[in-house]
């Protein structure tokens, strides 16, 4: 109960009880002025409903205030003492109901569905490229959030949200809930147990441990870093990991693109079994063992952790230079901003002249190659990939994207019906000035590059000096967002749709969930890479970069 | 009560008092609006500034009603020919509701004047434009009409218990914006359909395109709820009676010396 409902209940009875020994002095004095008094319990409430809201739980706390009036217009003592134990008796109640009513407090998640997917159906701007059938959704949704609504249940609505938004296949599309706790206790229940491992499938369909505990049950069995396990929980792990249900992210965005997904399956199957999970695996001799692991408290830790060294980018700040070779430099871009004015006025002219002498120191160093780490890159201004873009682009005019065209009439972007596409507006282009000139530059992508990151490897990509590389494809997300807001949560989705020339959809994956920014070299996930970075924390994605890129 | 009522009317418009109120009061309202036309100084249409400023605009027309509540039902007080009334042979039923019904009708008129006046100018200047239905303006416009009323009938009862017209009117005017700041940070519903908020404050969010060269563009949502149209029909209604009968029961047993 929060103090503020406990002190309206208790200046409401104070008052209750006061003014029933008032009476009969207010009838004795004669004044009107303390007929005023009565008015004052209704004042109160209004006062505290003004800072707190209203609740249903302190519904007859409201009534007595109202109750209370009539002894404004009935001067009777006996009248005036009737309803002020009237009022007294509903007031005390309040406490009790409080304490025992499970939505005390607690928002409307039913009604909160309702306005997010209302203003989502409006105004998603993906919705026939990614071919949502709005009225599927709702019949499998509304259901379940009248359930949650019923049992004012936090985490379930956090949970339950998360799962709608996986329906879209977009890492633009999320549910941010407001309180940590929440997303904690959802973590718990949708990531499972840990066991002491993570999994992960290599290139070659094997799956092998990562992220073993030290001193756990499988490690004191022999499981290490890249071990092959064969069945997990009585269950063939390709099996276990193909039922897996994915849809429930909050550690990264939502991936488009299924290949992405799937990259990722075994992590999120390590989290399955009870208080001890059987593990059989290939042990050094060769031969097939099992152990049984207990269950060492909640996965999610474990699962942030594995995907932390899956997808993060270099531990350093935006826009910074690292030398990696005499040949070779990186340079880290953790998101598209800079500072706020720039974001202010859209001007990253500053930054671009930042990054050109820095382009120009390195070349007349004889640094050769670049890596651009945009691993784990959140986004932020196109403004600022273009000013990227044009340094590192050879020279020449370029097509970046182009805006829909909004009408004013229909508060809505443009629709051609009967061609399925969006109406074109002005195009973007950019000009390639060839400060880096033929220099080679090498891109590193995970599903976490996102939104302008996006942009960025998508437009890169369009240059013969320009290599993409990761494990998977970046997160193939490219549309502006737009926000709703509830009381414990906020939902976010693409609203702004950015164009190709023709009119489809620029970048984002659609229906068929095929990556739609090229990745020009997979890396191979296999034992070597296993052993580099559980193993030995190597960041194994940068030196295979810089091996490619010089050759060796 | 015809004659009470009668009485009042006259004494409106022989005085310089509520004209003077009102022209300044206008003028007031048109600063503002056109202020804020000209504080949006890129193309801007009279309903956009309308949906920006109705608020506001509403916060200075409000003024207008309460100066006039207490000048009409207070004034009476101060030079004791609200006695002579009842001394005449009226009741204090009909003296009561004869200023009561003055106050309410002449006040909100007044408020709803000076709050269209701005817009009908700003409108044939620089067009409604298409940002905002007209419709939807229009019906938030009456619907803050009954909130008026409904603000009248507080000041009417606040008049009364205190017997003083610039009681009333400083008072009044503490009350209405200490009442405007709460519910603006208030998360009730209930006060946010009671009060301005929910009417005067048109809901909005940005979008914008790639082209540079257009600003971000503000899109409102103007329709409002059959269920706040309802609640704020009755909750006018409501509370608006409930503070008239709480008036005239305090005054029919009031003290007059």
């Amino acid at each position: 109960m929060i103090k503020s409902d406990l002190y309206l209940i208790l200046t409401e009875l104070a008052f209750s009880i006061g003014l029933y020994f008032l009476a009969d002095y207010a009838y004795k004095v004669k004044s009107t002025k303390w007929k005023l008094l009565y008015i004052v319990p209704l004042i109160v409430c209004i006062i505290f409903i003004a800072f707190t809201g209203e609740e249903i739980a302190l519904l007859s706390v409201y009534i007595a205030a109202i109750v209370l009036l009539i002894g404004f217009s009935k001067e009777e003592v006996k009248t005036r003492r009737l309803v002020s134990a009237i009022a007294a008796l509903l007031i005390i109640p309040s406490i009790l109901v409080c304490h025992l009513y499970k939505g005390y407090r607690m928002p409307n998640y039913l009604e909160d569905f309702k306005e997010g997917f209302d203003t989502m159906k409006e105004h998603y701007c993906l919705a026939e490229h990614k071919g949502i059938d709005w009225d599927v959704l709702y019949e499998e949704y509304e259901p379940q959030f009248k359930e949650i609504q019923k049992k004012h249940d936090a985490v379930g609505n956090y949970i339950l949200w998360t799962k709608f938004c996986y329906n879209f296949h977009d890492g633009h599309v999320a549910y941010i809930v407001k309180d940590e706790a929440v997303m904690d206790k959802a973590d718990e229940i949708m990531y499972g147990n840990d066991y002491g491992l993570s999994l992960m499938t290599l290139s070659d369909g094997r799956t092998v441990a990562v992220n073993v505990e030290k001193d756990s049950d499988v490690y004191n069995a022999g499981i290490r870093n890249g071990t092959v396990i064969t069945s997990w929980d009585g269950r063939k792990t390709e099996e276990l990991i193909n039922d897996i249900e994915i849809d429930f992210y909050n550690k990264m965005p939502y991936n488009p693109v299924k290949e992405n997904d799937d990259f990722y399956r075994a992590v999120f199957a390590a989290g399955t079994g009870d208080d001890s999970v059987a593990i059989t695996y290939i042990g050094g001799d060769g031969a097939e063992r099992s152990v049984s692991a207990g269950k060492l408290g909640a996965y999610a830790e474990r699962l942030e952790g594995t995907m932390g060294i899956l997808t993060d980018g270099r531990k350093a700040d935006n826009l910074t230079w690292h030398e990696l070779s005499d040949d070779t430099c990186i340079l880290r871009l953790t998101q598209m901003m800079y500072d706020t004015s720039s974001s202010d006025t859209g001007n990253f002219s500053a930054m671009k002249e930042e990054v050109r002498e820095n382009l120009l120191a390195l070349k007349e160093k004889g640094v050769k190659n670049i890596i651009i780490d945009l691993r784990n890159n959140d986004g932020g201004d196109p403004n600022f990939v273009i000013a990227i873009a044009e340094l590192l682009a050879p020279e020449g005019e370029y097509e970046y994207a182009y805006s829909g065209v909004w009408d004013e009439k229909e508060k809505e972007f443009k629709y051609d019906e009967a061609a399925g596409k969006y109406v074109v507006g002005t195009g973007v282009t950019y000009k390639g000035e060839g400060v880096w000139g033929n220099g080679r530059i090498v891109i590193l992508v995970s599903t976490g590059t996102i939104s302008a990151g996006d942009h960025f490897a998508y437009m890169m990509s369009a240059h013969d000096n320009v290599t993409i590389m990761g494990f998977t494809a970046s997160n193939c997300s490219g549309q502006a967002v737009r926000g709703v807001t509830f009381e414990d949560g906020a939902l976010q989705f693409s609203s702004v749709p950015t164009l190709n020339a023709d009119g489809s959809i620029y970048i984002d994956a659609d229906a068929s969930r095929q990556a739609t920014v090229p990745l020009d070299v997979k890396v191979p996930f296999d034992e070597k890479a296993v052993t580099a970075m559980f193993e030995n924390g190597e960041d194994y994605l940068m030196e295979y970069a810089k091996e490619y890129i010089e050759g060796k | 009560m015809n004659n009470i009522i009668k009485a009042q009317l006259y004494q409106i418009r022989k005085t310089k008092f509520t004209p003077l109120v009102f022209v300044a009061m206008a003028v007031l309202n048109l600063t503002v609006f056109f202020g804020e036309l000209n504080y949006r100084n890129y193309e801007v249409s009279a309903g956009e500034c309308f949906a920006g400023m109705a608020s506001t605009m509403l916060s200075t027309a409000v003024i207008f009603a309460i100066i006039f509540t207490g000048y009409v039902c207070g004034g009476d007080f101060t030079d004791k020919t609200s006695n002579y009334e009842l001394m005449s042979g009226h009741t204090r039923r009909q003296v009561y509701f004869a200023h009561a019904v003055v106050s309410i009708v002449v006040g909100t008129a007044g408020t709803a004047i000076l709050l269209i006046l701005p817009v009908i100018v700003g409108s044939a200047a620089f067009g409604w434009g298409t940002e905002i239905d007209a419709g939807n303006a229009l019906l938030r416009y009456g619907l803050s009409m009954l909130v008026v009323m409904r603000m009248i009938c507080e000041f009417v009862f606040l008049t009364y218990v205190v017997k003083n017209p610039y009681v009333t009117m400083a008072g009044g005017y503490i009350i209405f914006l200490c009442s405007q700041v709460l519910t603006n940070k208030s998360s009730s519903v209930f006060l946010g359909i009671t009060c301005f908020n929910k009417l005067g404050n048109f809901e909005s969010w940005f979008t914008y395109t790639l082209d540079n060269t257009v600003d971000l563009i503000e899109v409102y949502d103007a329709v409002l709820s059959a269920g706040d149209i309802a609640s704020v029909v009755v909750s006018s209604i409501g509370i608006g009676g409930l503070f008239l009968w709480l008036g005239y029961k305090f005054f029919a047993k009031d003290d007059m010396n």
